[in-house]
């Protein structure tokens, strides 16, 4: 099908070439939003699907010799889930010799978030990966356990999950993460002395982290 | 031809604490150029983010990330047009383009040729500046277009030519506005 579509005016095709240069965001207004960004994230509930983040962690784990992770003392429910998700993975791993990408096994009841996400899964697990990236992959999963345990109100969960972050990676890439995360967790477990604690250690750690002025407010607020 | 970030190129988006970091000037960008004042870019940003985070698992990777940002962002700023024009706030005026030599393109400098653009951008239909910014600022191709903002390959043409006319006009008349200011 053939679309005549007239051209722009040179005049206006100068203008647009200009704008294609993004306005710098005033450094002010992009570190106010980064702090606010940062506590939406935490509490994402787009990642709460659990079902899916069984699923995104068994290709994970599936690709690594991390699945040591999964002996670290997840809730039980969780750990179920997570432990069925990677069977399935392996299931089908096993069963296929082809170094390409693996299907993802139907569940017992359509998953479309888990469809959605595994081409991306797939495409970012080729056969020749350093293995940083795959312990950083690591990383991110279990920390988005904690992150989804915590939007679902299981606080003890997000803890035990910050516990397992913590005993995988204890010099990890994602600390700063796991300890914001760590004292949320507290916080919504009504721990708030602990909390204080572990918000000190952070602070004193990393004093330029993003969310530290959010979390600050969070266990001020607190009852005690 | 500009860059449109892709997942595997910005070193996981999916990851939401992230995706701020490597799109949030896009995002910010992208709400200035669909015409939001300036006063409401940050609250429309961060809007965004929640937005964007909320459908995060919807997210086909396989799809420039920018494109979908933009899709979300074109609704938010969508939605707060409506409400700014229940309030009656909005104004068709040119921006004061603050030059003692209006008129000529060539006159102005890069930020009066920013404003000038964005003044023009927002005499065009919302619907059809969505197009417009995605495909002739950011270079996404009109297929990716139409499946970022939802709505069938045809219409996306449709919009993209009477967007360009639109726009013409509007940069057109923007000239001659400030020819006569002088």
């Amino acid at each position: 099908m053939t679309r005549e579509i007239e051209e722009l005016p040179a005049d206006v095709k100068a203008l647009l070439a200009v704008e294609r240069a993004p306005l710098p965001m005033p450094p002010e207004v992009h570190d106010r939003l980064a702090r606010r960004v940062a506590t939406i994230s935490v509490g994402v509930a787009a990642l709460s699907g659990l079902a899916s983040f069984g699923e995104r962690l068994a290709h994970f784990l599936g690709r690594r010799a991390s699945v040591a992770l999964l002996s670290f003392g997840l809730g039980s429910g969780a750990g179920a889930e997570i432990h069925a998700a990677v069977a399935r993975y392996r299931a089908v791993r096993h069963a296929s010799a082809a170094t390409v990408p693996v299907p993802v096994p139907a569940p017992e009841a359509p998953r479309p978030v888990v469809e959605t996400l595994a081409p991306a899964l797939r495409a970012r697990a080729p056969a020749v990966q350093p293995p940083s990236s795959s312990t950083l992959a690591a990383e991110r999963t279990v920390l988005e356990m904690a992150r989804t345990a915590l939007t679902r109100g299981d606080a003890a969960g997000a803890l035990a999950a910050v516990g397992t972050h913590a005993e995988g990676f204890p010099r990890g890439e994602l600390v700063e993460e796991r300890e914001s995360l760590r004292v949320q967790a507290l916080l919504a477990l009504g721990r708030r002395g602990e909390a204080r604690v572990a918000l000190r250690q952070l602070e004193a750690k990393y004093p330029k982290s993003l969310g530290l002025s959010a979390l600050k407010e969070q266990v001020e607020v607190a009852p005690q | 031809m500009p860059h449109a970030a892709r997942p595997e190129a910005s070193g996981g988006p999916l990851d939401p604490a992230r995706l701020y970091e490597s799109e949030g000037e896009y995002v910010w960008n992208s709400l200035r150029r669909l015409g939001v004042p300036p006063s409401d870019l940050e609250d429309l940003t961060h809007e965004t983010f929640v937005v964007a985070f909320r459908r995060l698992p919807s997210f086909d990777p396989s799809r420039p990330i920018r494109a979908w940002l933009f899709g979300i962002a074109a609704k938010v700023a969508g939605h707060h047009r409506r409400w700014r024009l229940r309030r009656r706030e909005v104004s068709g005026d040119l921006p004061e383009l603050e030059t003692e030599e209006q008129g000529p393109h060539e006159a102005l400098d890069e930020r009066q040729r920013r404003a000038l653009l964005v003044h023009a951008l927002s005499q065009v239909k919302l619907e059809r500046r969505a197009v417009l910014i995605l495909h002739e600022i950011d270079g996404i191709a009109i297929p990716e277009v139409a499946r970022a903002l939802g709505i069938p390959l045809n219409t996306a043409y449709s919009r993209l030519r009477v967007g360009r006319a639109e726009l013409a006009e509007a940069v057109r008349r923007a000239f001659a506005q400030g020819g006569k200011n002088e």
